[in-house]
């Protein structure tokens, strides 16, 4: 086969990708069970492995962008390209997120207990399940999964509303001192944004595959 | 939706016992750019020169099918004049060929050859073929120089700048830049993305990147058959078929 050199660039920048997605993947775990355990130990964990996922981004971001130039590539190439890049950019993201989570359970006081919001656990969870998800359907390149994370950010949405609603009634209420109120729904805003994040991931991949954005083609 | 200039049917091309167009199809519409890509030899040129009868000086070679041009009807059929329908589907070739002499005869070569004799008509065509071309600025004051005297990217808009001389509605292209620097070829490839305002273009072309650049429709060609044709922005992002997207991503060819 010709452009073998473009062929082993490409799946080298692939198998990257994979790696650097399951590290976010860990982190958004373990930043969710630091959470629900107060663990500050596991939180300087997740804090050190966001910091250092940075620089990798910047070597993804580098080799893909030399690719670019050095290839020129077009067709299924371009489209795997341009998903490297995107799906680096979401990564970093959600890893900024599992970061900033962290940060405020460190924040938090002794006797805080953030899951006695039931509905903040469900969304740790499900934010969890969409990112480890969004990575497999990358991995494996299987549409059907990449379509469960892009409905699964709706059921995201409408768990943060609910969490919205239950905030204004304990501001209302007094049941709740304002600090917490604000950390509550700080964390439920970041692990909707990771939900948004997987989303996008999920949309990238299908590109990849179909060439179809948004269900939409390129057009001249 | 545009108007099409040019309907190509079932056309089928042999030299000698070479089948080299088997049953093509193709309709192309006023006022765009049409590139032609594929590996060499399968075809792009012969089709292309279908397109004006260009064939017809090849020995051996057999033309079947229509090639309908707006204003011509099947320009193979009977009665077709072929010097007025070369006026009105100019060629440039891949090399520079201008005529050993001055850059002003060279443009007022086709005119004269069409009976406009005086210079006086002649002037102003020659100065707004050479306009068209791009190139008026850089030799306005050396008309009399001898065209064989510009570079390589010079004379090659002036043999565009000939070829508009006569009033064309298409214009067809076979690799016009392959043998220009960087520089000529960005020039002649905006020239062409003007001169789509009032000229329809076919263009044949190795360089994949100059396809996606200029050309609004792109036609893949594969051993005497057109394997794709569509938008050029669908067929570089994604290509239905897959020896396109094999050949457009350097994986054969």
């Amino acid at each position: 086969m010709l452009r073998n050199k473009f062929q082993m660039e490409l799946d080298a920048l692939n198998l990257e990708l994979v790696e650097l997605g399951v590290v976010v993947s860990n982190i958004i775990c373990d930043s969710v069970q630091a959470l629900e355990e107060h663990n500050l130990e596991l939180c300087n964990g997740v804090i050190d492995i966001a910091h250092q996922t940075r620089t990798k981004i910047d070597e993804i971001e580098d080799k893909a962008l030399k690719i670019m130039l050095m290839q020129q590539p077009v067709a299924c190439d371009l489209r795997t390209i341009t998903t490297a890049l995107k799906i680096v950019t979401d990564l970093d993201r959600i890893s900024k997120q599992a970061r900033e989570i962290c940060h405020i359970v460190l924040d938090l006081g002794e006797n805080e207990h953030l899951f006695d919001i039931k509905i903040l656990h469900t969304m740790g969870t499900l934010a969890t399940a969409m990112v480890n998800d969004c990575v497999q359907s990358f991995v494996k390149m299987d549409l059907q999964l990449a379509e469960k994370v892009i409905n699964q950010d709706d059921s995201m949405d409408r768990y943060f509303s609910s969490l919205k609603e239950q905030m204004l009634e304990k501001i209302k209420s007094k049941s709740e001192n304002a600090d917490s109120v604000l950390y509550f729904m700080m964390i439920g805003k970041y692990l909707e944004k990771i939900g948004d994040f997987a989303e996008s991931i999920a949309q990238w991949v299908k590109y990849s595959k179909l060439g179809v954005r948004r269900g939409k083609v390129l057009k001249g | 939706m545009k108007e099409n200039i040019i309907e190509i049917k079932d056309v089928q091309l042999h030299y000698g016992n070479h089948h080299a167009l088997k049953s093509i199809n193709l309709s192309v519409s006023k006022c765009e750019i049409l590139a032609f890509i594929g590996p060499s030899g399968c075809g792009k040129s012969s089709l292309l020169r279908c397109i004006n009868r260009m064939n017809d000086l090849i020995d051996g070679c057999r033309v079947r099918g229509k090639v309908v041009i707006e204003g011509f009807g099947d320009i193979y059929g009977k009665g077709i004049d072929i010097n007025n329908l070369r006026k009105n589907v100019g060629m440039v070739f891949q090399k520079p060929n201008v005529f050993p002499m001055s850059i002003f005869d060279n443009i007022a070569f086709g005119p004269r050859t069409h009976g406009i004799k005086k210079k006086k008509d002649l002037d102003p065509i020659v100065e707004d073929s050479l306009k068209k071309a791009g190139i008026w600025q850089e030799v306005k004051d050396d008309l009399k120089k001898s065209a064989i005297s510009l570079s390589g990217g010079q004379q090659q808009r002036i043999c565009i700048a000939r070829a508009l001389a006569v009033q064309p509605k298409i214009l067809l292209m076979d690799e016009p830049t392959s043998s220009l620097d960087p520089i000529s070829t960005a020039i002649i490839e905006d020239l062409c993305e003007n001169l789509k305002i009032n000229y329809t273009i076919v263009i044949v072309t190795h360089n994949m990147q100059q396809a996606t650049r200029i050309s609004d429709k792109t036609a893949f060609f594969l051993n005497g058959e057109i394997l794709e044709f569509g938008e050029t922005t669908q067929i570089f992002s994604n290509p239905k078929n897959e020896k396109c997207e094999k050949y457009i991503t350097g994986r054969f060819g």
